[in-house]
């Protein structure tokens, strides 16, 4: 089998039982492998009747067929599992090297369930695989972690996936961290780990992957290679990452500060969070994930102010929650928490939505210092963020309610702060004004995994019309492109939502296979070269509709409709404070774009519940039949 | 006229800044439309871009005013 490990890894934690099967190829030809994969095992291993927190749910790692190869940006994979934060369908994504090093050691996917009995990680060493006691590493942060384990095993060539200690008190959103710095950090995947014993994954692989035709494909590479470097999008993402992009956030009037009451950030408080701010007197140098010509990410040094002396990797755009939500604008404070929660293992987004929602109660009164063990949120007050950010990472005092994310957080505060609860199907939102950029919202909504950008990431960089006509047809390319323009955004969030399931699927990062930065139509040969199964781009296309079906379906199953995929009441009833569509808000707009993607989708408009046409003609027959007999399938 | 113009990414360094975000004020004549305002920057035509002025998406052909805060980004989005 190429492109392929051509094994799947099944560890039930309850006996202790490592099994190891042959990577199926019908399920590959039909959900390609990586996140897709993931779906399907999660629909049929984890019923509607199971929590999070049971022994029964599953935490499923998938790489995928170009994960670990030549192809640009190879290095990502995924964790599938039903989440703690949200309970419904999840999977979070990695970059780094650790899915390669899997690869490398000979699987594709490792499947782990039930509840170890005594704290373990589990070791990947090749062939060799086995649980080791964990007692004595219980409450190490990630970095401490990290560095034992290498010592422990002998190699510090070891790659390691971990749970902090935040997930081991009881705080819903931990993080799984990879290699200190990277993580898959939405919705709690570290905490499912942390609900089973388990501590961690540490991995080193020798093996290299076969690949069907090697000549061909590394042509097929060099072309989307040549395409990466020079779309427009490569200047900026290579130089700054995502952190360039919220200057243009910052512009457009989409970067919203205080919880999301306003949006644009003061330009005198701005220029100390500008991308420019941070390569003048932070940057160190680029780095760069497996295979990564973007090297989006970056290695820091604060050199003065109350955090001088940190060091590390990646700020980002979701780094600047903490800065524009809460009212800190200090890039020395921003590298230092992106690095404290890397250390304990803390989702940065649900933290800080979670926290902007408790600074808004508190400036409204909803809270007052008897809530909070006599802090006050007062928004930018670096001395009570410090003493609070503490009660989260002890899951003690207020830290305990605000350790249960956002929503549950906004239920406790009660008196409708629910209101002001920035999340979608109870997961935070990232940062970016929706109101601003309306089929964003529609994508948030949509999100089978709660408020998430990037299960669709509605975007096209550049403007090249012929290429917009090869992939949308008739659709005039400047509607497509328009941030302001309603309609025809129903059908574009539902055709990327298909698309980034590919890219999931394949373990590809998405930065580098935005639509403009690459010609989409490019990933069919190099895959087929890659595994010498044939893949057309219409093929490609229909899996990735298949997994964002099956995800959809996991959800319905769990009695979600289309209630459920909406935006908070801010974004719906409020008007936005600037920027291009100032005075208005998506009341009006989401549920005409809502039915244009139901429609596009194959979907009930009504209920938004799919329907067994769609399902059948996607070969999930026993998935219509199943729904059909629990009454989560569309009447019509 | 007096006008502020703002620009972004690999539009900054088409006038030799190697930032990301460049800010500047100049004059520009008194009929002046954003077009002729790219022209006098000496950004190319082919180059795919956003205009902005005071915060509003506007096209090429737009009639500037005295005051105005005219931004020019490429189409980047996305984090």
């Amino acid at each position: 089998m190429s492109g392929y490990a051509g094994k799947i890894l099944k560890i039930d934690l309850n006996r202790e039982e490592i099994v190891k099967e042959a990577t199926p190829l019908d399920l590959i030809e039909k959900y390609i492998g990586g996140a897709g994969l993931g779906a399907y095992f999660l629909y049929k291993y984890v019923p509607p009747e199971i929590k999070a927190d049971s022994p029964e749910n599953y935490v499923i790692l998938g790489t995928g067929p170009l994960n670990g190869t030549i192809m640009p940006c190879s290095g990502r994979f995924s964790v599938t599992t039903l989440s703690p934060v949200t309970e419904i369908f999840t999977d979070s994504n990695s970059g780094g090297d650790f899915g390669p090093e899997l690869k490398f050691a000979g699987y594709d996917m490792v499947l782990i369930t039930g509840r170890a009995k005594r704290p373990v990680y589990i070791w990947i060493d090749d062939e060799k695989v086995q649980l080791n006691d964990a007692k004595h590493l219980i409450g190490k942060d990630t970095w401490e972690l990290d560095e034992l384990l290498k010592k422990e095993l002998g190699d510090w060539r070891i790659k390691t996936a971990l749970v902090g200690p935040v997930a081991q008190k009881g705080v819903l959103y931990g993080s799984l961290v990879i290699n200190k710095y990277r993580t898959c950090g939405k919705t709690g995947v570290g905490t499912v780990l942390a609900q089973k014993n388990l501590l961690g994954i540490a991995v080193r692989g020798r093996k290299g992957i076969s690949i069907h035709d090697p000549i061909a494909f590394e042509a097929a590479t060099e072309k989307i290679l040549s395409s990466i470097k020079s779309s427009v999008g490569y200047p900026l993402h290579s130089k700054l990452g995502t952190l360039g992009v919220a200057d243009i956030y910052q512009e457009s009037g989409r970067l919203p500060i205080k919880n999301r009451q306003e949006a644009g950030v003061p330009e005198e408080l701005y220029k100390n969070i500008c991308s420019d701010n941070f390569v003048k007197n932070f940057k160190v140098r680029d780095v760069a994930c497996f295979n990564c010509p973007v090297h989006c990410s970056h290695w820091f040094e604060v050199k003065e102010g109350r955090y001088a002396g940190e060091k590390g990797e990646k700020p980002e755009l979701v780094s600047l929650m903490i800065a524009t939500l809460l009212g800190f604008y200090d890039f020395g404070m921003i590298c230092h928490y992106q690095n404290e929660c890397n250390r304990y293992g803390i989702d940065m987004m649900e933290c800080g939505n979670t926290l902007a929602l408790a600074y808004e109660a508190y400036q409204r009164g909803l809270i007052t210092v008897k809530d909070t063990d006599g802090i006050p949120l007062e928004w930018g007050n670096i001395d009570s963020f410090e003493k609070i950010f503490e009660k989260i990472v002890n899951f003690e005092g207020f830290g305990k309610v605000l350790g249960l994310g956002v929503k549950r957080a906004a239920e406790h505060i009660g008196g409708g702060a629910e209101r002001f609860a920035f999340q979608v199907k109870g997961y935070g939102m990232s940062l970016v004004e929706i109101r601003n950029a309306p089929h964003w919202g529609l994508a948030f909504a949509t999100a089978s995994r709660g408020g998430d950008h990037l299960k669709a990431l509605p975007t096209i960089v550049g403007y090249d019309p012929p290429l917009l006509k090869d992939l949308f047809g008739d659709q005039p390319p400047e509607e497509i492109i328009s941030l302001l323009e309603i309609k025809g955004k129903g059908k574009l969030v539902a055709w990327f939502e298909n698309y980034y399931a590919v890219l999931d699927a394949l373990g590809l990062c998405k930065v580098g296979y935005k639509v403009g930065w690459i010609h989409p139509k490019d990933l069919a040969p190099a895959l087929s070269y890659a595994t010498g199964i044939s893949f057309d781009f219409q093929r490609l296309m229909e899996c990735g509709e298949r997994i964002s079906n099956v995800e959809k379906a996991f959800n319905a199953r769990l009695g979600l409709t289309r209630k459920d995929d909406t935006v908070p009441l801010r974004c719906l009833e409020e008007p936005v404070s600037a920027g291009p569509r100032k005075g208005e808000h998506l009341g009006t707009v989401l549920p005409q774009m809502l039915d244009e993607y139901y429609e596009a989708r194959g979907w009930d408009k009504e209920t938004g519940l799919p329907t067994r046409t769609k399902l059948e003609s996607l070969g999930l027959k026993e998935i219509a039949d199943e729904l059909d007999r629990t009454g989560h399938l569309a009447k019509s | 006229m007096k006008i502020e113009v703002r620009l972004f990414s690999f539009l900054c360094r088409l006038l030799g800044k190697d930032e990301n975000r460049y800010f500047f004020s100049m004059e520009i004549g008194e009929d002046a439309t954003c077009s002729d305002l790219l022209t006098a920057l000496h950004i190319p035509e082919n180059i795919p871009k956003v205009i902005l002025v005071n915060g509003m998406v506007k096209k090429e052909e737009y009639l500037l005013q005295e005051g105005d805060k005219v931004s020019v980004l490429p189409p980047i989005d996305g984090g």
